[in-house]
């Protein structure tokens, strides 16, 4: 069986590929340089064109689409910086929402948050876990072994009033 | 490829290479960068050249 999904996705678009009310959120970056601010530094994060931008929610909300498009669109559109909090700090037992960043995302269920040794994992609920998503031309590719059940829609990569 | 990642015990990102220094040859912004087809945070010109 072909566990190989291509998704068509212009740059203006988003897909939602979600489970259970679960979502991911995938965006193409457009070759567009994201902004990520330590402690100690501001590093420029390089992209190309057709590397994806992914949004993994680990919470349930009725509003998590519009969520989800509002930080990426100030992420991709308004050059937002992302502010990284370092190893143990008490604000991050309150963010829910993650996010990766290349021309391949492999979704992990992350016993151990934040210590991935493969910089390809992003945080995901389990059901989504190992799910890979690659960055293709005009488009995504879903890589999914396990045959999943999961619920893909696309919709204008748009802020609505 | 950099993942930015939080889930209740820590927040971090893991880069595959540390961050090297670039130059915008249009500005001459400094700034430290990873990734593909880096552009200036600055003046967004895509003029830029790594200087180590």
């Amino acid at each position: 069986m072909d566990n190989n999904k291509f998704i068509s996705l212009g740059g203006r678009e988003i897909a939602f590929i979600s489970h259970n009310n679960f979502f991911l959120g995938v965006v193409k970056t457009l070759g567009k340089s994201f902004l990520l601010e330590t402690d100690y530094e501001e590093i420029v994060l390089g992209t190309s064109n057709n590397d994806i931008l992914v949004a993994s929610s680990l919470f349930r909300d009725n509003q998590i689409k519009a969520i989800m498009i509002s930080t990426l669109y100030s992420l991709r559109e308004l050059s937002f910086p992302l502010i990284i909090l370092k190893r143990g700090h008490p604000a991050s037992k309150r963010l829910r929402l993650l996010y990766g960043c290349g021309d391949k995302i492999v979704l992990d269920s992350c016993i151990e948050a934040g210590t991935h040794p493969d910089q390809h994992m992003l945080c995901s609920i389990e059901y989504l876990s190992g799910l890979c998503i690659l960055g293709k031309k005009d488009g995504i590719e879903l890589i999914d072994p396990k045959n999943r059940n999961l619920t893909i829609e696309k919709m204008p990569f748009e802020l609505k009033l | 490829m950099v993942i930015i990642c939080s889930v209740g015990g820590s927040f971090d990102v893991d880069m595959a290479e540390g961050p090297e220094g670039y130059v915008c040859t249009e500005c001459g912004s400094q700034f430290k960068g990873i990734g593909k087809d880096l552009k200036c945070p600055k003046c967004s010109s895509d003029k830029v050249i790594k200087i180590g």
